[in-house]
């Protein structure tokens, strides 16, 4: 193990902000890509009197 | 009819035309002239720094002018039904586009070259750096004109037209931009020069070969 | 007999070419490309920050580069293979292909600002300075804008043939400036600052060090697999609303 301690390791050897600040962004950014395609997804597949999109979740009113 | 008629008769078309409405014309040549003088006078008056600038400040104007003379390069001709029948011809429709596109560049690219060493002399180059200057400028305003043709000719007909073929060819103009003011950097602390121009030439080559090609499939796909 | 399998091999290979084959494969594919991208993640990130030793030169700041260099590579690849597909709809003339290049385009401009921004971060302790006007960066920007110029202007024309066929051409042309951009790197050296980590400068490190970037990039990968598919049977729904073979799929358990 690399680390002696769990602040040790978030510390990332002073450079917290630099290296935390591109993992946290690049998964905030797939996080946000993700959730505009479900939304629109569930948007999509909608349809007149159903309430089922095409995964088979019920969708709430 | 030969190719070369062809070439002939729409270059001097266009030509009539832009003198019939010069307006146009005029336009482009201004924005060029005040959008450098504009970057100057912001600048402000210390020489040294005028000349350091001078020669992207000269490049841009120079990418920004010839975005904005997009806008009619092929609107007027589908408005009047000119393109249709440009499509119909049974002469090669690349070669129509090519004679298009040097019909666009002599009236909006070719007096952005003449006047440059002018801007050139307000920037404080030497006489080699302006003889630069300009000769990168006819290299490279002939791949503008090119890959413009190509950016008009995607957003023909679409909603702000103008605005998104800006955002299309803009990044593409970077490679011209780079090794047009390569060149007249060097010329302007004295170093060699030629291996820039020939790079210009490269790419002007290498768009004639390709822009009259994605012009003409792109007006294709448009008027389908 | 003979003559009924010739017949059905090409058959079948179109079959798979239709947007109402694939909706129920890109069902299927979706849920396992996502499940290997976490796993694969996970895995990545345990040998980038557990198993992997600090940088002598740089310390622990280059642990960046398991998320840097596979955003960058794949922002370069998915860019590739939006040029096939669309290579492929222009000369084929399939509805398919250009589903594909469109559905590839918005994670392909989420890897590019993700390398862009990772850069960044990376290059300010470093290099001292956030962004230099340097090939590399300067290459990547274009990318980026020629991501956006991608769906900016699919979206903007309503006709979807010619929308289709439209920006499929755009996507050409900026392949057509990717090795000019690329090679530019020697050009344009003198503005070059430092060069980045080399794999091969500390080969005890780069065992561990490669594992981890193999794991992330495959992660990446799965993750981008599984989002084009999600995003290819949204552009599937978009356009065949109407047709009848959706409503039986819908039906179907």
């Amino acid at each position: 193990m690399e680390w002696a301690s769990l602040t040790e390791f978030f510390r990332m050897g002073g450079y917290s902000i630099y290296v935390w600040g591109s993992y946290c962004v690049s998964f905030f950014l797939f996080f946000i890509e993700l959730y505009f395609m479900f939304w629109r997804f569930r948007e999509l597949s909608k349809t007149e009197g159903s309430d089922k999109n095409l995964n088979g979740d019920v969708i709430e009113a | 009819m030969s190719l070369t008629l062809i070439v002939f008769a729409v270059v001097k078309r266009d030509m009539q035309q832009a003198v019939k409405r010069p307006s146009d014309l005029l336009t482009v040549f201004c924005f060029f002239i005040l959008s450098s003088g504009l970057f100057a006078i912001g600048i402000g008056p210390d020489p040294e720094l005028q000349k350091n600038i001078g020669v992207g400040v000269i490049w841009a104007s120079a990418l920004l002018a010839s975005i904005l003379a997009l806008g009619e390069l092929f609107s007027g001709d589908e408005r009047d039904g000119v393109l249709e029948q440009m499509l119909l011809v049974p002469e090669p429709l690349t070669v129509i586009m090519l004679a298009k596109i040097i019909g666009h560049w002599v009236v909006t690219g070719l007096p952005i070259v003449l006047v440059s060493p002018f801007l050139g002399i307000f920037f404080g180059f030497s006489t080699n750096a302006l003889l630069v200057l300009a000769s990168s400028l006819l290299l490279g305003t002939p791949i503008l004109s090119l890959l413009g043709a190509v950016g008009a000719a995607l957003t023909l007909g679409v909603r702000g037209a103008t605005a998104l073929a800006a955002l299309l060819i803009l990044p593409l103009y970077i490679p011209v931009l780079v090794f047009g003011s390569l060149a007249t950097n060097a010329a302007l602390i004295g170093t060699e020069v030629s291996s820039h121009l020939s790079l210009l030439v490269a790419l002007l080559i290498f768009a004639l070969v390709l822009a009259p090609l994605f012009v003409s499939a792109s007006l294709k796909v448009a008027l389908d | 007999m003979k003559k009924i399998v010739t017949e059905v091999i090409p058959l079948n290979f179109w079959k798979y070419s239709t947007p109402k084959t694939v909706f129920p494969i890109a069902s299927k594919v979706i849920p396992m490309a996502f499940l290997f991208a976490v796993i694969l993640c996970v895995a990545g990130i345990y040998v980038g920050f557990f198993v992997a030793p600090t940088d002598f030169q740089q310390g622990e700041v280059y642990r960046i580069i398991f998320i840097h260099v596979p955003s960058a590579w794949m922002s370069m690849f998915i860019y590739i293979i939006i040029v096939f597909w669309s290579l492929m709809g222009l000369i084929f003339n399939t509805r398919l292909s250009f589903m594909m290049a469109q559905s590839l385009a918005p994670t392909g401009a989420v890897m590019t600002v993700i390398a862009l921004w990772t850069g960044a971060l990376w290059g300010k302790p470093t290099w001292g300075t956030w962004w230099v006007w340097d090939a590399r960066l300067t290459s990547e920007l274009i990318l980026l804008f020629l991501y956006i110029g991608y769906i900016v202007l699919g979206a903007s024309i309503d006709d979807i043939r010619r929308s289709d066929r439209t920006s499929a051409i755009l996507a050409l042309i900026g392949a057509v400036n990717i090795p000019i951009i690329y090679f530019s790197v020697e050009w344009w050296s003198t503005l070059h600052q430092g060069a980045s980590i080399s794999l091969t400068a500390a080969p005890k490190m780069a065992a561990s060090m490669f594992l981890g970037l193999c794991l992330m990039s495959l992660s990446f990968w799965m993750y981008t697999i599984g989002a084009a598919f999600y995003r290819l049977r949204i552009v599937i729904l978009k356009r065949e609303k109407s047709s009848t073979w959706l409503r039986e799929f819908e039906g179907a358990p």
